[in-house]
This record gives structure tokens, sequence and C-alpha cells, in this order.
């Protein structure tokens, strides 16, 4: 089968599908309304009405944070499912582990209620109904092991109910993190390093063509984990240098080394950094900094994604190219959601997009 | 119509004092096409108060998409009134801001309250997932074990203790059934998440509860019992938080309702004032005088003439020009087109100016797509019972589309292209049914005879009689058909270039006389060749007049342009132009076969449909005969339709469009008040 033959359908249905996702105007609107009521039916105009639905019947913005998730999984797991029908074995399995982010996701935050209850000793029933609905939702095999994590009476058996043993093999060795550190940092990093590792796996195994037009797009994602992370890690954590380098993904290098490890021993790593790239976020605290990079990364991210977008239409980059956009115009939507409910300004709000 | 209107171009000079009253009178009209006054006179300064005027518009506007989108959250949909009377004052926006903040508070409360509703309905809901499915749970309760999400814990607690358990056990999602009081004791059953398991547990020792046998609750038939009218309790509690959240929701509405006549007002006055100082920015002028301009409707000239004595008692100066005056006097002002046709034409008039407004003064080609447009339609889907399909289809869409706006569901331009598009859709099931009457094709069965001639029969090699037997006479008739559309085309684009003048272009142009005459010529040879049965080459008189004559004329066309070049090139330019126009109109009439490529495959589908339903009912009709003549017919209304549509549309862009429209136009937008906002 021709990569003509192969992705000609789906690369104009996801084109279809990208010139659909909210415009920046039409954030901006959102963003502009003055109360989280008004911003909600301005969604009325965007493929996501169904928020607004949502919001109307209940009243509850995690709910409608959850269903947005929910909907950006059903299209995802829709495309993986074209995919796997119409490409080869190699290129479906990469798709197929590209939408796993989302039962991943799940993972991470049923450990972080299992880390507020049995750890910290708070409450943590108002979150669960939430984790249920999300990637969860149609999937009671998923949802048992979450319930099993949550409900675990130690790190080692929360991790023991994730059905993948593979991830679980890879989470296993960070574990004295959280009894040293008191944090569940060292588990996270090692869930995105599992997962990385098995893209990039998986990536070697598909087309030269296809892997070419992806590989870029990984290690900029790889970096731009890596260097949030890094941050965290000095600001929050004070890990010595050696550690933190240790724990992180393998496979970017679209930054050099030397640069990241001198941001790293610097004063406030996140300004640093920024100026190694080239930017500056005009304010000297550390939260607004590391705000502020983050989204100098994302653009960085999409800038290569409409790249890899203009470029040969006839490859799997096109999909991945697409996830990164959903899920960007899924993040960006519930930041602004969250800050409309928190009544930030659109100012406010413009700046921590 | 079928020329753009006559404008008139209107320059008027008024005291600023009275600038406001204009401004409400030329409002009140609504005619008036501003202009930037600067650009007909440089010497025209800005007005004082231009930029005052933009920032308060902008204000201004800001609070009116407010109140819209407040009275779209409650199914309102802002007009202007019957009476509406542009004596706008000034608007106090902050005071806007005010009401609307008050209102989206309470809005924000209520959601909050639904937001508390919410949580129960989760905590239960997650419960009833947990212990799901409910028979398995009965099963492991009765059982004496939990099944894997829940588990349940039995035994008796004090009486006088149990309502302060059952309330604190209700912090998680818990299911409680009590047997009657057996004493002083209750005995007790409590299913519950297995995650809270640590939790529950420490709550009911606390409160003394003590844990024993399931049979302390009754006998297994009591507790099965028992535990069913829990699940049904849950159940029906669920059913009445969903009302209560369905109320909530109502009384957000409700708010808004409350508060209909304060929004419309507000809204009413600040679109006023939005319009005001829309004018108010275009224009200009000193401290005491203000200059306007625009164009207007030439009939409305005196009517603007009047509004402007009386709103000025008389202390105005107007200049009067038409849009040639402007022109010679070396004014570039471009006048806007006003298209005015009959509202049943207003759907294709849609499909013009999708393609672009027609220039200033030429022939506005409405009136010439609609017949084109439904003809071709027709010919590719003539059915009767397909067109009534699409007939139904798009009176459902006005519905829809009526009901969505009362409820303020949709709003705007889309409800406006979704009223032009089910209108569309209507004219084309008409045009389908009236063809369908004469092919004779009622959901592909010939019910009637045909009125003019059996389309499936010359499809099929079984013509039933008519002036068609075969599927050359079809495409003969199509090319006719392109032939006329193509004709009609040069045809205004003749007039176009005679009312604007351009006498170069109506002999030289791709579309002028010059081509008319060969494209014209060529047909009648095309035609006399065909009639001889395609055997003797037609040179008499008419085709050295009408075509060759003119081909060799069109060498002139390089000298004449006054472009310059050499005679070597103009020759080129010659031959090469020749070339292009005879395979242009070769092509643009061919083209037109289609038509009776889609109408063939449109009756091949039906007949397929057929002979698989005959397959599937060897002996005479049956339900799956009568199933698959459903789905053809469902398929054929899709596939067909959307092509129909569509290659209807690309025929006039492209054949007809391509030979007259100078999509070079500037719409005709006044400030007014019937515009949406």
């Amino acid at each position: 089968m021709s990569a003509l033959s192969r992705y000609a359908f789906i690369n104009a249905k996801l084109r279809g599908r990208i010139s659909n996702l909210i415009s920046t105007a039409q954030f901006q609107s959102i963003a502009a309304a003055r109360s989280l009521v008004e911003a909600m039916v301005l969604l009325r105009e965007t493929p996501l009405a169904a928020l607004e639905t949502v919001y109307n019947e209940t009243g509850d913005l995690a709910l409608v944070e959850t269903e947005l998730q929910r909907l950006e999984f059903e299209q995802f797991t829709a495309v993986a499912r074209h995919v796997a029908t119409h490409a080869n074995a190699a290129t479906g399995d990469f798709v197929a582990h590209l939408i796993y982010r989302h039962e991943l996701s799940a993972y991470k935050n049923a450990l972080r209620c299992w880390f507020e209850r049995a750890v910290r000793m708070r409450g943590v029933e108002e979150k669960l109904p939430y984790l249920w609905r999300g990637a969860a939702a149609g999937n009671p095999r998923l949802r048992a092991a979450l319930e099993t994590i949550v409900a675990a009476e130690t790190i080692q058996s929360a991790l023991t109910a994730i059905p993948n043993r593979s991830l679980t093999a890879a989470l296993t060795p960070v574990l004295e993190y959280v009894a040293r550190k008191g944090s569940l940092f060292a588990v996270e990093i090692a869930a995105d390093r599992w997962y990385y590792a098995r893209l990039r796996e998986l990536a070697a195994a598909i087309d030269p063509t296809d892997r070419r037009a992806v590989e870029k797009i990984i290690a900029i994602e790889i970096d731009a984990i890596n260097i949030n992370w890094l941050v965290r890690l000095r600001e929050f954590h004070q890990l010595a240098e050696t550690e933190a380098f240790e724990l992180l993904l393998r496979g970017g290098g679209t930054i050099n080394q030397d640069v990241l490890r001198s941001s790293y021993r610097a004063a406030h790593p996140a300004q640093a950094l920024l100026n190694a790239l080239g930017q500056s976020s005009g304010e000297n605290d550390a939260a607004h900094g590391i705000v502020f990079l983050e989204a100098v990364l994302r653009q960085e991210l999409l800038r290569q994604v409409h790249s890899a977008l203009g470029g040969y239409p006839f490859t799997v980059a096109v999909v991945l190219a697409y996830f990164i956009l959903k899920h960007n115009e899924t993040r960006t939507l519930t930041t602004i959601l969250q800050a409309k409910n928190y009544q930030l300004s659109a100012e406010r709000i413009g700046a921590l997009l | 119509m079928i020329f753009t209107s006559q404008m008139l171009h209107l320059t008027a000079v008024v005291l600023q004092q009275d600038a406001e009253r204009v401004s409400a009178a030329l409002l009140k009209l609504g005619v008036l096409h501003f202009v930037d006054a600067r650009t007909v006179d440089s010497r025209v300064g800005e007005a004082p108060d231009a930029a005052n005027a933009g920032t308060q518009r902008v204000r201004v506007a800001d609070a009116r998409r407010r109140i819209e989108t407040v009275m779209q959250l409650g199914g309102l949909q802002p007009v202007f009134g019957q009476a509406a009377e542009p004596n706008a004052p000034e608007v106090d926006v902050e005071a806007v801001h005010r009401t609307l903040d008050r209102i989206t508070a309470r809005i924000d409360q209520t959601r909050g309250e639904q937001n508390r509703v919410q949580q129960q309905i989760l905590r239960l809901e997650d419960l009833l997932l947990g212990i799901a499915p409910a028979g398995e749970e009965r099963h492991a309760a009765d059982q004496g074990r939990g099944s894997s999400l829940v588990e349940v814990h039995t035994g008796t607690v004090a009486a006088a203790r149990r309502a302060d358990l059952e309330r604190e056990l209700k912090r998680y999602p818990v299911v409680i059934s009590a047997a009657p009081a057996r004493g002083a004791y209750e005995s007790l059953s409590v299913v519950a998440m297995k995650r809270n398991g640590a939790e529950i547990r420490a709550l009911l020792g606390a409160h003394g509860f003590t844990a024993g046998a399931l049979d302390a609750i009754g006998s297994p038939g009591e507790r099965a019992a028992n535990s069913e009218a829990t699940l049904r309790q849950v159940r029906e509690q669920l059913v009445e938080l969903r009302a209560q959240q369905t109320a909530l929701n109502r009384a957000v509405r409700e708010t808004i309702i409350e508060a209909e006549t304060q929004l419309r007002r507000d809204w009413h006055q600040l679109r006023l004032r939005e319009l005001m100082l829309t004018m108010r920015t275009h224009f200009g002028g000193t401290a005491h005088a203000a200059v306007f301009a625009g164009w207007v409707p030439a009939e409305s000239r005196p009517a603007i003439d009047s509004a402007l004595t009386e709103s000025t008692a008389g202390r105005c100066h107007t200049e009067w020009h038409t849009a040639r005056e402007l022109e010679a006097a070396g004014m570039h002002v471009q006048a806007p087109s006003q298209l005015r046709n009959a509202r049943f034409l207003k759907p294709f008039e849609g499909l013009v100016t999708n393609y672009g407004i027609p220039a200033y003064g030429t022939v506005d080609p409405t009136p010439f797509v609609a017949p084109a447009y439904l003809i071709m339609f027709g010919l590719m889907f003539g059915d009767v019972g397909q067109g009534l399909v699409l007939v139904l289809v798009g009176l459902w869409g006005l519905r829809r589309n009526r009901t969505l706006a009362a409820t303020g569901k949709r709003a705007g331009g889309l409800m406006g292209s979704v009223l032009a598009l089910s209108r569309l859709i209507i004219w084309c099931g008409a045009s389908a049914m009236v063809a369908g009457a004469l092919f004779g094709s009622y959901f592909g069965m010939s019910l009637l005879p045909p009125l003019w001639f059996d389309y499936h029969g010359v499809v099929v090699g079984h013509p039933h009689g008519g002036p068609f037997n075969s599927i050359l006479d079809v495409l003969v008739l199509t090319l006719y058909f392109g032939v006329a559309v193509i004709g009609c085309g040069f045809l205004i684009n003749w007039i176009n270039l005679v009312r604007t003048r351009r006498w170069f272009e109506l002999v030289f142009d791709k579309a002028g006389v010059l081509a008319g005459s060969v494209y014209g010529g060529g047909i009648y040879a095309a035609g006399a060749f065909a009639a001889s049965g395609f055997r003797v080459v037609p040179t008499g008189w008419p085709v050295l007049v009408f075509v060759v004559a003119p081909a060799v004329l069109f060498v002139l066309k390089g000298p004449l342009s006054g472009h310059g070049g050499s005679p070597a090139w103009w020759v080129m330019e010659w031959v090469i132009e020749l070339l292009e126009l005879l395979s242009g109109f070769l092509a643009n009439t061919l083209s037109f076969m289609r038509v009776a490529g889609l109408g063939i495959a449109h009756v091949t589908l039906m007949v397929a449909f057929f002979q698989i339903a005959e397959m599937a009912a060897p002996n005479g009709f049956n339900a799956v005969a009568l199933l698959i003549m459903i789905v053809g017919n469902v398929i054929v209304i899709i596939l067909e339709g959307l092509s129909a549509g569509i290659q209807s549309l690309r025929l006039n862009y492209y054949e007809f469009f391509s030979k007259h429209f100078q999509p070079t136009g500037v719409r005709y937008q006044p400030v007014s008040m019937e515009v949406a906002s």
C-alpha cells in the first residue's frame, strides 16, 4: 500500500479537523469575557459547543474539563482505529502508543490521589468522580485499576495495580525518591521517560519517511518536558545536578546539554534558560519565569508542528501534528476557563498562554 | 433589477452642533453607505472628536456584545423594535456593565448551587457504577463478600446513634440499609466503596457499631428486598437531584428573562449609540463644521435632502454627483453595488455574492443564475419523490433554524447561511419534482407517464415514445443548453462593456464581439458538420464571415492595445490567444455534457437498486426489497443531490461567470438599524 493511499484520506480528514480547531481570535474573545458564565456562552460558536451544555446542566467546571478530555480521547481513538486499519502494523502501534498518553495520564492522576490520601492524609473523594470519567469512561478494566491504585496501602501495591508490567517496571526503581523527597515527581518523570522511550522505539520501526517526519517533533517534545522538569527539580526539589540529569528523558537533543547544565546551576534556571533561548520574560520571579518558559517551549513545538504540516503530506506526521494541536487546544481552553473561574483578567490570561 | 442600482455620491457639510441630529436622521433613513470624506477632498481634516468617537464606539460595542451573550444564555435574541427611533442619548456604559455584573453574579451563584447538587449526583453515580451490575452486587452481598469495587459492612448500632452515624457516612458514597429496630439496637448494612474501607470502619467503630452476621438484618429474602429498595431509593434520589439541576438551570434562564426588558432597552440604546458613533467616525471637518460623504441609491436622494434640511434647519450644504461625474473629475471613489432582487431570488443572490460582488453599473447575474441553476439541477436530479424529500428537508431546515434562533442557540451569520441553504434546497427539490414529472420518475418508478420523455427508458435502452430515444439525444440536449448559457454570458458581457464604455474590450475581449462571433459561427459549423453525418466540413460564407474573418481580425488586438511590442510578438500573441480561445470554447461547451452524465448516473443508480431489490425478492415484493429501495433512495438523494448541486454551481461559476462576471464590486452597506450587529 502506497503512502498516498495510506494517508490521503486521514490527511484530508485531519486537515479539515485542524481547520476546525478553536482559532486564536476565538480564544481571545473567550479570555476577554467578563465572567465564566459568559465565556461558556461564547463556546457556542465553536465546535466545542457541547461543553456549554455540560456546564449549563451541571454548573461543574471540573466536569466540563473532563468532558473536554473525553472528547479529545474519543477523537484520537477514532483516528488510531483508522490508522490501524489502513497503515501497517508498525505505524498502527506507533499511533496506538500516542493515545496511550491518556491512560498514562489517568495512572499519574490516580497516583497523585493515592499520594494525597495515603501520604498527606487528605480527602480525595471529590476528585475521584472526574478520574473515572476521563480516559476510564467506558473502560471497566482501567476503572478497576485506578480504583485499586487510589485505595492501595503502599506505593508498591499502587504500582502493582497498573496492568502494564513494563510501565510498572520502569517506575519501581525511582520509588526511593517518594520516601526521600516526600513527592511523586520522580515517578511522574519516570512515567514520561518510559512513554517517550517506547515511542522512540516504535518510531524506529516505522517507514523511514514517516520516521524522519516525526523524529524532530518527538525530540522537541522531549526537550520541552526535560526543560520543564529541570526547572522544577531545581526550584522546588533542590535536586543535585547529577541526580536531576539522570532522571531526565532520553532522546531530546535539540538543545545543547552544556546550556542545560549551566542553566541548572544558575540562581534562576528558568530565566537562565530563557536567556539561552534568546527570550526574556521581563520579570524576575521564578513562577513567572516557568510559565513564560513553558509558553516559549510550546510555541517552538507548535512551530515545528506547522512546519511538518507544510511538508510532504502523506506521512504519519499529520496524525502526530493533529494530536499535538488538538491537545494544545484542550490545554489552552482548560487554562482559560480555569482563569475565568478565578476571575483573572484577560491580560493575565494572555500572559499564562 | 438586472443592473446594480444607480448610486449618487453625497458630500455634505453641517455645523458640529447639528452633527448629532444629522446622524440620528441618517440612521433613521439607513441608506447612506459612508466613505471617508477625505478620499473625496484631501483638504478635509479629521473631525476633532473622531478619535474619541472611535474609542467610545469600541466601548459601546463591547457592552452591546456582552448583553447579546447574556441574552443568548436566556434564549433571547436582540432586535430593533418596529418603532425604533434613533434618538440615542449618551449611554452610561459602566451602568450597563454593572447591571450585567449583577445578573451574571446571580447566575454564577445558581451555577454554584448546581455544582453542589452535581457533587451529590456524582457521588451517587459513582456508587451505582461501583456496585453495578446491581445483580452481581446483590449476590455478592448475600454471599457476605464485596464485589471488586465495593464492600459490605453489616452489624448493629445503638438506635440513638444511628442518625449521627448516617450523617457522617454520607460524606462518602454509601448505600445504607436498615432493618426495623429490635430493642435499643438496629441492624445496619452499609455498602461502601472499597477504597473508603478504612475511613468507613473508623466511623463505624467510633459510633459503637458491632459487626455481625448478615442474618442480623433479616432473612436472605428480606435482605434482598431491602437491598433492592435501597438501590431504588438511590435511583430515585438521583432522579430527584437531576430534576433539581433542571430547575436550577431553568432558574438561570428566568433570571435573564426577569431582566429582559432592561436588557432589551440597554441593548437598543447601545446599538443605536454604536451606529451613531460608527457614522461619526466617518465624519471629517473642523471645530465648527462636520463633513461627511457617502453613496445612496438615486431614488433616496429626496429623502436624504429633506432629512438633512429638517435636522439642520437648513444649515447645511450638500453636493450630489454620479459615479461618472466623479470619475470625469479624476476622483477614484468606487461606488458600491446594490443588488435588488426579489425575495425568492435571495438564495441565488447568495450564490453570486459567494463568488464576488458585481462591479458597479454592471449586470447582476442573479436572475440568470436562478433558472440556469434550477434547470441544470432538474436535468441531473429529475425525480418527483426525491425532489419532495429535498423540499421537506429544506422546510425542516427552516423550521429547525427558527427554533434554534428562538432559543438563542443559533445567531448571526450562521443563521442567515442556514436559512439561505434551506431555501435553496427547497428550490432544488421543486425543480427536481418538475423535472421528475417531465421524465415520469417517482422514487425511480414510472408511476405516471412522462410529460416530456422517459429518461429511465432512454438510459436502459427501452424508451416509451417521446422526442428522445437514445443517450446521445440527451447529450445533445445538454449541449444546446450549454450553448444557450454561454451565449447568454456573451450577451451580458457585451452589455457590461457598453455600460462601462470599454470599447476596446467590447471588440477584443475573450468574451467580446469577435470572440462571440467565432463561437456562434463555430457552433453553426459544428451543427452543420453533425447534420451531414460528420462527413462534410462546412466551408460556406457563414463560416468565412463569422469564424475566419473575426479570428483574423484578432491579430489587430496587439497593435491597437497600445502596450507596445513588435509585429512578430503580436502574431505570436494572436496565435496563442486564438488557440486558447478555441480550446476554451470547446471545453466550456462540452463541460455541459456533465449535466447529462450526472442525470444518466442518477437513473443508473436507481436501476441498480431496483435490480438488487428484484434479486432480494424473486417471487414478488417483500420487506427486504422495500428496505433496499428505501436505502437506495436515501443514498441517491444524498450522493446525487450533493453532486447535482455542486456541478450546477460549478457550471455557473466557471462556464457562465467566466464569460462576463467582473467580481470587483464593493457591497453596498449602509449604516442602518436593519443591519445585523
